[in-house]
């Protein structure tokens, strides 16, 4: 295989692409980036008081039952009745809606996501379709290490050479080489708000789980924290507190008194 | 240099996440820092050949002893343990192509033109 020749390449080729394009990528992800600041308000938070109640309400049961031991018996007997007594707060028929509703029914959230892809993927795209119209066909650098043939549909797009050493690559491959490079670059320039694009990507691939911060179904939620309240044992680890503070304090006394 | 975590006491210790989380964040930047920086000296320098990687792990090694030196004496007290501290972002993929980026670039730029 030609890996012993090396091609020469034109210092043309240098002055008016390498470079240029290398400067044109970086522009565009620096205006992405700012686009993606002015445009990114925070999503409406559309919640009504129902809802913030009945959540908060499910957090400060579970609060209830992990530090149930620190209060007395009636303290927590009251709390429980409260929360999942006969006429108690998770018998009521919750209000919020399931998460497959809120999402159809809310269009602001969409216009969000909307945005979002639009500021980030469509100049990308777009980019990539001038670099592609503009600089086709030519070689125009070299990797510098050797690569296995496998790469070269990778690397090489539009050239069907077979004798070219795989080490040379297309404009359209440093593209994207470039747009995945950057990254680490733009993470040291604005140190937070960054990767934007990856982390729509791996949004879009769980669109359920990142969605509603709700929680998921609140019916179901209420019916387990009031089972896990009846269930409950109580045990008030201070009862004996006083006394167990006595036998200490006794012990030390004897104990400075030797 | 990042502050401290919170109390030890043994066994459990308390680990103050604001404090964590810049320690973390700091480390990370530093490992871009390095990558980037031995990614243009190698590529001036015109290496050629899988060999190059090494460099690469050798410079976020001194970045690692660089910031013992510099400040973080205990480093089972700054971040968790010493794996965190030597192997945190060295595989991950965005150090690892800045510095492939950037040695291409700058190996182009003076070797092959």
């Amino acid at each position: 295989m030609a890996g012993a020749h090396p091609l020469l390449l034109s210092s043309d080729v240098r002055d008016w692409v390498f470079i240029p394009l290398t400067l044109a990528i970086v522009l565009m992800k620096l205006l992405t980036q700012y686009m993606h600041q002015l445009f990114n308000s925070p999503p409406p938070n559309n919640k009504e008081l129902k809802e913030v109640r009945e959540m908060q309400a499910v957090t400060r049961s579970g609060r209830l039952r992990g530090a149930a031991r620190f209060i007395p018996e009636t303290s927590f007997k009251m709390r429980k009745e409260y929360f999942a007594g006969e006429k108690g707060f998770f018998t009521q028929k919750p209000v919020t809606r399931s998460p497959q509703e809120a999402m159809a029914t809310d269009p602001s959230m969409m216009v969000d996501m909307m945005k979002k892809n639009l500021t980030g993927m469509v100049p990308q795209l777009g980019m990539g379709m001038v670099v592609n119209f503009f600089f086709q066909g030519f070689v125009i650098g070299k990797v510098p290490f050797p690569l296995s043939p496998r790469f070269k549909p990778m690397l090489q797009r539009g050239i069907d050479l077979a004798s070219l050493d795989v080490s040379y690559f297309t404009s359209l491959s440093y593209y994207i080489l470039l747009l995945f490079g950057l990254r680490g670059l733009f993470s040291l320039v604005f140190r937070d708000e960054v990767v934007d694009e990856t982390e729509m990507m791996k949004r879009q691939m769980n669109p359920m789980a990142a969605a509603n911060p709700m929680g998921v179904d609140m019916e179901a939620m209420f019916k387990q924290e009031r089972t896990a309240l009846n269930a409950m044992d109580h045990e008030w680890e201070l009862e004996s507190a006083e006394e167990r503070a006595v036998d200490l304090l006794r012990r030390q006394i004897k104990a400075k008194k030797l | 240099m990042p502050p401290k975590k919170g109390a030890k006491s043994k066994p459990d210790e308390l680990i103050n996440p604001a404090a964590y989380k810049a320690n973390f964040q700091a480390l990370g930047f530093l490992r871009n820092f390095v990558a980037i920086i031995s990614g243009i000296v190698v590529g001036i320098c015109g290496v050629v050949g899988w060999h190059g990687f090494v460099y690469h792990f050798v410079a976020q090694l001194a970045c690692a002893a660089a910031m013992i030196l510099k400040g973080c004496t205990h480093p089972p007290s700054y971040f968790v343990s010493w794996n965190t501290l030597l192997f945190f972002g060295v595989f991950s993929s965005t150090t690892m192509l800045s510095y492939i980026l950037f040695w291409m670039i700058f190996y182009n730029l003076c070797h092959v033109f």
